[in-house]
């Protein structure tokens, strides 16, 4: 092994074997260098054993790669090019995994916005309604508390008898009572109670109030009605 | 219109956004990077995965591509990276690769229409060896002896892609030469 080290080192050649081998040398050093490997066995040994093993690869590489064509490389170009706001949202539904969730998201939003918009619409309505109440246009919404129609003294007459009259249905005793009056269409009276005088409550705070005399009701002075719960409190008390 | 242009032209144009340019660079570059990655991984199928990836690797950075360095020597290291990458891969899973050996051997003894059948049988058994050997390498051996014999790159050529001083290249060729040797002594049949 020393020897062997010994006799490279007195070689002038020592070191180029591999650029013989690749032929990576000049024209003359070639010619010197091949003439000395007849003389060198080192040299040659060493020459022998580069070639082999450059030999073995380059045999693999025309074996195995030089048939192979190349293949076609494709490089995906991303552009900068801003797409619109509704190629936008159309690719949302090109992306299987954002569908679903695009179509929850637009659904939701409509359904938003009809809310919105209903809630929009229907304030201004009541607001509306409110400020186009006019004594000629008035129609009166519909009134939380409508004052009970008077019933004739007569009547009530009528009534505590019938009440009095186990034999004979309260209920129908008033109903005939009511037809009654309404035949002689006798006018209605007007409650004393400060709820209902000169009043027409409605469910809009604010709306304009509407004069009974529009109507053709009873003057207020004439007012002497009674309710039934008096008449039935009356009617306990005796 | 960009074949007179240089690869670092190419290169600044392709940052530009440009992507004709970037085009031209792997037209250019993609026998050798293909040859490259088929060396160092041995296997057709790995090697374009592992050549195109290196494009689009390359491509994504660009911008950040120094003009100091050349354009082969990025793409060379950017393609190497890769290959190294894909070999990762490969032992973490090596159990699913032991089936596919023998089939990717078998396509390339078919390869070769000439000879007896005994021939073929043993060129397709030497050069499964020389794979194999070459394959086991040292990662900084084996990429300097792919890009001699698989890019016929000059030992200036390499040290410039690699950075390396010319010394430091034929010291690591002559190793990979001598490793490769004694690996491919155990075969059994004859090498050359």
């Amino acid at each position: 092994m020393t020897q062997d080290k010994n006799k490279k080192a007195e070689c002038g050649y020592a070191g180029q074997a591999l650029d013989f081998v690749y032929d990576e040398m000049a024209a003359d050093a070639t010619a010197a260098f091949g003439g000395h490997l007849a003389a060198c066995t080192n040299c040659a040994d060493e020459v022998s054993s580069l070639s082999a093993s450059s030999l073995a690869v380059q045999e693999w590489r025309s074996e195995a790669f030089d048939p192979l064509a190349t293949p076609r490389f494709t490089i995906p170009v991303v552009t900068e090019k801003r797409a619109s706001f509704l190629a936008g949202i159309l690719g949302l539904f090109r992306q299987p995994l954002y569908a679903a969730s695009a179509a929850g998201l637009l659904l939701a939003s409509a359904v938003g916005i009809y809310i919105l918009v209903n809630a929009g619409a229907a304030r201004p309505n009541v607001e509306r309604a409110a400020v186009s109440a006019s004594p000629a246009a008035a129609t009166p919404a519909p009134s939380i508390e409508t004052p009970k129609p008077a019933i004739p003294d007569d009547d009530v007459e009528e009534v505590l008898a019938a009440k009095e009259d186990k034999t004979e249905n309260p209920v129908a005793a008033e109903r005939r009572a009511r037809t009654r009056m309404i035949k002689r269409d006798k006018p209605l009276r007007q409650s004393n109670d400060d709820t209902h005088s000169g009043t027409v409550a409605t469910n809009e705070p604010g709306a304009k109030t509407v004069p009974e005399d529009l109507f053709g009701e009873v003057p207020e002075t004439r007012d002497r009605s009674l309710r039934l719960t008096d008449l039935f409190a009356e009617g306990e008390e005796d | 219109m960009f074949k007179e242009l240089a690869d670092e032209q190419l290169v600044e144009l392709a940052v530009r956004d440009d992507p004709e340019a970037f085009g031209e660079i792997v037209r250019r570059w993609e026998r050798k990077i293909f040859a490259l990655c088929f060396g160092m991984l041995g296997r057709e199928d790995e090697a374009r995965d592992a050549a195109q990836e290196a494009f689009i690797n390359a491509y994504r950075s660009i911008s950040r591509f120094r003009g100091d360095a050349k354009v082969s020597s990025w793409l060379h290291r950017i393609a190497v990276n890769q290959c190294l990458t894909v070999k990762r891969r490969q032992k973490s899973r090596a159990e699913e690769y032991l089936g596919d050996e023998d089939e990717a051997e078998s396509r390339m003894f078919v390869a070769s229409p000439t000879g007896s059948p005994k021939n073929i049988a043993e060129k397709g058994e030497r050069l499964k060896l020389v794979r194999q050997a070459v394959g086991a390498l040292p990662q900084e051996l084996r990429e300097v002896i792919v890009m001699k014999e698989f890019e016929e790159m000059t030992f200036q050529e390499i040290a410039d892609t690699l950075e390396l001083p010319l010394s430091t290249v034929k010291s690591r060729l002559y190793t990979a030469l001598k490793q490769l040797k004694m690996r491919l002594e155990r075969l059994p049949v004859e090498i050359v």
